[in-house]
């Protein structure tokens, strides 16, 4: 295997070297002279790419999914994950600008459901695609080495804070509510709101509006100290993860045999997604009551949860049509019509130059206007829904003898692995049979020294 | 305590990105954006040092109804099409005589046996009479004929719509075509994005066509092939910019340039192998009120041996005549 890496490292070479003469040589048209003081506005997404290299893109992001399957759950490497995290940076980050990214593509994929006049390409719904599959077979090993967002956040993970567990799973419902406005103002054709908040595209670019860089460094310095707080936070493509991750058969585990309880992995995850032990007090017949009650008003509570969704969502939805660019064009030429004359609102007299009549904008804004009544309707209710098995969980407790790791949280990063004193026995070959009483005393030993100093 | 002073700075710092986004994403609308940044000032490039200036307006010829296509000099007379006319105008005052043509004509060529005039597609030769002699056949759909140029028997039609110089003889019979195309780096082709496709033939017989795309003026031989070019892009006033320019040529006795630039209208004379000898008309001699999204069409330039050069201006349809300042 290792004699034929340089057989592939020259194929890339040439691949590469291929396929750049030929994206120079699509230049075909002069670039107009702009030496003398014009600014240049920053490229919202980047050149186009050839066919054959999009088909490229979709191959790595396949090896580097399989890889790193193959690290967190067969070979068990953090170390093998972190450096597959820092080429997916390299190469989906800085090289490939950011662009196409799994994440965006949940807005290909919803637009092209709901715009018949749109066809996503196949590089886009692959992208869209292929993670969740392996999410589905092996957790979220996407998050772990193949995004590049995820990748620049795990690298400045300094001094990670745990924060109390109920304003964690407040924040986490945030991506839900993500997640559902930014399908529908993709939907709608209003907009890509994900790619326009994409914190990390502006330094992957190394260029961008000021905005974008400043929530790249805000996020930056905030993982610091809240370990990947994008993706905690806001990541819309990180529910869809999670949800797949949940049934996983094969997830990345912490421990290669028996776990000793030492708690060092809990201590290691920076993310909080180590689930305990469940106690013996939570066992009891009383407890279990108590939470069967519980459960049955929470199950109760999802129709009435998501009938208040829609409700909601339907009566905002007024407000919300006015992100698409026509219907508020078309209110502001109602309430204003003065603005028509005003040569310095571009908006405006764009659309006076494309042709079409004020009229058939107002029918336009009042076709968008029902599909936002629609889809408002079902984003409240999904919400609702969301709310409704958040709550739900909370009162489920599985049987857990050992710290395990949340399928659904868990970002397969194997930090875990790394700290867990039976995995660290074996990597070191150990042929003897591993003394599991002797190894809790070690542990026990080293948090005393620990804790002493 | 210090836990949960970092969870506190935790949850401010995201409540303010969040903040951050919603206040942006509410404040990217029609009548909220503030002033474009990215707006391509051009006041800056309409002034022009006086020195440059070696040419002043003296007088012009009111076109009257006649919205002209373009203009031509032949034995100090003044050659212009427009709507199904065509107009001579002596220059030496006596009175102005009208034929009537084929409608639509796009451009017109004079010497001492014929006049041609181009068509969209086509061209048709008459008589110094206005009596009509030839149709030539079309070129095809797509054909945009834009400008002719006479070399003796020949004449060299610019077809804007493909990107090509069709060379006639004189009794209509095509006898070749070229595209700007060569093995060296410079002929890259004719770039034409507009219907802006000018040639010019001067004294000593040279053929020279202006690459608009390239701004570039490139000089062929009659079967052609390309000699030599000198091209300058720039927003300054020694250059040209913008897609399309220098939209129109005309050439004096000497070889030198006379050229015309669309959008931001000016009249300048370079010298045969491309540097700026002076400025005819700066842009504040023509229209300086247009809406955002009307752009200065270029004047049809013809110059005498004297150096006057006349500028049809289709802003305001006459024909100005710009005389050389005497030196002191």
């Amino acid at each position: 295997m290792l004699k034929k890496i340089p057989n592939l490292a020259l194929i890339l070479i040439l691949f590469a070297l291929l396929t750049g003469s030929f994206l120079q040589a699509q230049q075909r048209f002069p670039k107009p002279e702009f030496d003398t003081g014009y600014v240049q506005p920053d490229p919202t997404t980047p050149e186009p790419r050839a066919m054959a290299l999009e088909y490229f893109d979709v191959l790595v992001l396949l090896a580097v999914l399989s890889l790193a399957s193959w690290l967190a759950v067969k070979k068990r490497s953090r170390r093998g994950l972190l450096w597959l995290s820092v080429f997916s940076l390299i190469y989906f980050g800085f090289y490939r600008d950011g662009c196409i990214c799994s994440i965006g593509a949940i807005q290909n994929v919803a637009l092209s459901i709901f715009d018949p006049g749109y066809a996503i390409s196949i590089t886009a719904l692959l992208f869209f695609i292929l993670p969740l599959l392996f999410a589905l077979f092996f957790g979220r090993t996407f998050c772990a080495a193949a995004c590049p967002l995820g990748a620049i956040q795990d690298l400045v993970v300094i001094n990670p804070v745990s924060i109390p567990s109920w304003i964690r799973k407040t924040l986490g419902f945030i991506p839900v509510i993500y997640l559902a406005l930014s399908v529908l103002f993709a939907a709608t054709g209003s907009d890509f709101i994900i790619c326009r908040y994409d914190p990390f595209v502006g330094i992957f670019r190394m260029d961008g509006p000021f905005l974008m860089i400043f929530l790249g460094i805000t996020f930056l310095l905030l993982g610091m100290f809240y370990a990947r707080p994008y993706c905690r936070v806001f990541c819309p493509y990180g529910v869809l993860l999670s949800w797949m991750s949940k049934f996983s058969k094969w997830h990345l585990s912490i421990t290669p045999s028996e776990c000793i309880k030492c708690k060092l992995c809990k201590d290691s995850c920076p993310f909080d997604a180590i689930e305990v032990p469940v106690e013996q007090a939570y066992r009891t017949p009383e407890v279990s009551r108590k939470n069967l009650k519980r459960f049955i008003l929470y199950i109760g509570l999802i129709p009435v949860l998501i009938l208040l969704g829609g409700w909601i969502g339907s009566k905002s939805h007024i407000f919300l049509s006015r992100v698409h660019p026509d219907v508020y064009l078309a209110e502001l030429m109602i309430s204003q019509p003065e603005l028509k004359e005003d040569e310095e609102n571009l908006d405006i007299q764009a659309f006076l130059e494309s042709g079409d009549t004020f009229e058939q904008l107002v029918d336009q804004a009042a076709v968008i206007r029902e599909k936002f009544r629609k889809g408002s309707l079902v984003m409240g209710g999904f919400i609702g829904l969301a709310l409704g098995i958040t709550l739900m969980n909370q009162v489920v407790f599985r049987r857990r003898e050992d710290y395990e790791p949340h399928k659904g949280d868990c970002f397969s990063c194997g930090r875990c692995m790394d700290y867990c004193p039976i995995d660290s026995q074996k990597s070191k070959g150990e042929s003897q049979k591993l003394n599991v009483e002797s190894l809790k005393l070690k542990v026990e030993n080293q948090k005393s020294v620990k804790s002493k100093g | 305590m210090k836990k949960r002073g970092l969870t506190i700075v935790i949850l401010v710092i995201l409540t303010v990105i969040i903040g951050v986004i919603v206040v942006d994403f509410l404040n990217n609308r029609p009548d909220r954006r503030g002033e474009n940044p990215y707006a391509l000032e051009v006041d800056q490039y309409k002034v022009v040092d006086p020195e440059l200036i070696s040419h002043k307006e003296t007088r012009n010829f009111d076109l009257g109804l006649l919205i002209a296509s373009d203009m031509s000099l032949y034995d100090r007379a003044l050659y212009v099409s427009g709507n199904s006319s065509l107009v001579v105008i002596p220059l030496d005052g006596r009175p102005a005589t009208m034929h009537e043509i084929l409608p639509r004509a796009t451009c017109l060529e004079v010497d001492q046996g014929n006049i041609f005039v181009g068509f969209s597609t086509y061209v048709a030769k008459y008589s110094h009479e206005g009596e009509l002699l030839q149709e030539w056949p079309h070129l095809g759909e797509s054909t945009v004929i834009t400008n002719l140029a006479i070399k003796e028997d020949k004449v060299f039609v610019a077809d804007a719509g493909n990107r090509r110089i069709v060379i006639f003889n004189r009794e209509g019979e095509q006898e070749g075509e070229f595209e700007g195309k060569a093995e060296s780096e410079a002929g890259h082709g004719f770039i034409i994005p507009s219907a802006n496709f000018d040639l010019a033939v001067n004294s000593f017989g040279e053929l020279w066509v202006v690459n608009t795309g390239k701004h570039a003026l490139e000089n062929y031989s009659d079967d052609g092939r390309m000699r030599g070019y000198w091209d300058k892009a720039s927003f300054d006033i020694d250059g040209f910019m913008g897609c399309c320019n220098p939209a129109r040529i005309t050439v004096m006795e000497d070889g030198s340039f006379v050229t015309s630039e669309k959008g931001i209208v000016r009249i300048k004379i370079y010298d045969q192998s491309g540097e700026l000898i002076s400025v005819v008309a700066p842009p504040a001699l023509f229209k300086k009120e247009r809406s955002a999204n009307e752009e200065g069409k270029a004047p049809e330039v013809c110059v005498d041996e004297n150096g006057v050069v006349y500028a049809l201006d289709f802003d305001r349809d006459v024909i100005r005549v710009f005389e050389p300042i005497e030196s002191e």
